[in-house]
C-alpha cells in the first residue's frame, strides 16, 4: 500500500517527517542487550527497533523463526495480539535496541501520523509472513 | 481504537466510513471450482469472502496441489499483496458458490490517500489480520 513515501531509515518510522521522527524518538528508550539476553512481549510492552547487532526469533517450542537486523523491528504484533506473543527474541551478540512503548503508539492522535505508523507495521508484518512462509522455519545458525 | 463490527476490513469503521470504503467495492460470485486468485498473479486487489468457502492451495514441484487452508465467510484474501508489491504466493478456489467483495488496489489506495483517519483504521484492521496469521505460522 504505497500512499506514503519512505523517508527514514528505521522500519517503524520510515514514513515520518524529520519533525515527527524527532518527537517519537524522544519517547523511546535505548537499551543495550548482552549476548544471549532474551526479550519478549512479557518483558517489554514495546515495539523493538534493532540499532546494532542481530537478534533471532524463537517460537515457544524453541524453533528458530527468523532474524532481525539493524533498522528492522519486532514485537509489533503485540500491539494487536489479545495475549502475550508466542515467541521470544534472543540477542546473538551484544546488541543495541530502541524500545518504542505500545502506549506511545496508542497515544498518537494525529491521523496522518497514525496512518504512517500503521502502514509501516503493515509492511513489517507482511514481510515477516512472506519470509516465514517461503522459507518455512529458519534453522540457519545464529 | 473502538471495535465497531467483526468485518475483517471494516472492524474499526463506523457506518459513514464503511460507505466511503464501499465506494471502491464490487461484488463477484464464483462458481464451485472457479479460481479466485492464482499463484504468480501480480494483482494487488484485496478480497473478502462474504458467503461460501474457499480452498487455499499451492503446487509442489511435481505439480500436485497441496491444501494449505480453508477460508470461511469473513476471511480476507490477498491482504499481503495489497501491502507488498509481489506476486500471489498461493491459489484460491471456490469450494461451493462463493460470494466475495473485491476492493481493487488502485481505487482503495486513492480513497485512503485522501483520508488518513480512514487509512489508519483500515491499516490497523489489516495489521490485526496479519498478526493472527504470523502467530499461527510461528506456533
Amino acid at each position: 500500500m504505497n500512499i506514503f513515501v519512505r523517508s527514514q531509515e528505521n522500519d517503524l518510522f520510515k514514513y515520518l517527517s524529520d519533525a515527527d521522527l524527532g518527537k517519537l524518538m524522544a519517547k523511546c528508550e535505548k537499551k543495550s542487550l548482552k549476548a544471549g539476553e532474551l526479550i519478549s512481549s512479557n518483558t517489554y510492552s514495546a515495539i523493538l527497533i534493532v540499532l546494532t547487532g542481530k537478534l533471532s526469533r524463537y517460537s515457544s517450542t524453541g524453533r528458530k523463526a527468523g532474524s532481525i537486523f539493524p533498522g528492522e523491528i519486532d514485537l509489533e504484533a503485540g500491539l494487536f495480539a489479545e495475549e502475550a506473543l508466542n515467541y521470544h527474541l534472543k540477542s546473538n551478540g551484544a546488541s543495541e535496541v530502541l524500545l518504542c512503548p505500545y502506549s506511545v503508539i496508542q497515544g498518537i492522535t494525529e491521523p496522518e501520523l497514525q496512518a504512517q505508523i500503521q502502514a509501516a507495521i503493515n509492511d513489517s508484518l507482511s514481510l515477516k509472513i512472506a519470509s516465514l512462509t517461503h522459507r518455512g522455519h529458519d534453522d540457519s545458525p545464529e | 481504537m473502538i471495535v465497531q463490527n467483526e468485518h475483517p476490513l471494516y472492524r474499526y469503521l463506523d457506518e459513514a466510513e464503511i460507505r466511503i470504503v464501499g465506494q471502491a467495492k464490487r461484488s463477484e460470485t464464483f462458481m464451485p471450482q472457479d479460481i479466485i486468485i492464482s499463484t504468480g498473479d501480480r494483482k494487488r486487489d484485496i478480497l473478502c469472502i462474504d458467503e461460501g468457502q474457499a480452498l487455499v492451495f499451492i503446487e509442489n514441484e511435481a505439480g500436485e496441489s497441496i491444501e494449505v487452508a480453508r477460508l470461511e465467510a469473513g476471511s480476507l484474501i490477498g491482504e499481503m499483496n495489497f501491502v507488498m508489491p509481489t506476486h500471489r504466493t498461493a491459489s484460491v478456489k471456490a469450494l461451493g458458490e462463493v460470494k466475495a467483495s473485491i476492493y481493487p488496489y488502485h481505487e482503495l489506495s486513492v480513497i485512503l490517500a485522501q483520508n488518513y483517519s480512514l487509512a489508519y483504521k483500515v491499516f490497523a484492521a489489516l495489521n490485526l489480520q496479519m498478526t493472527h496469521k504470523l502467530l499461527g505460522i510461528i506456533k
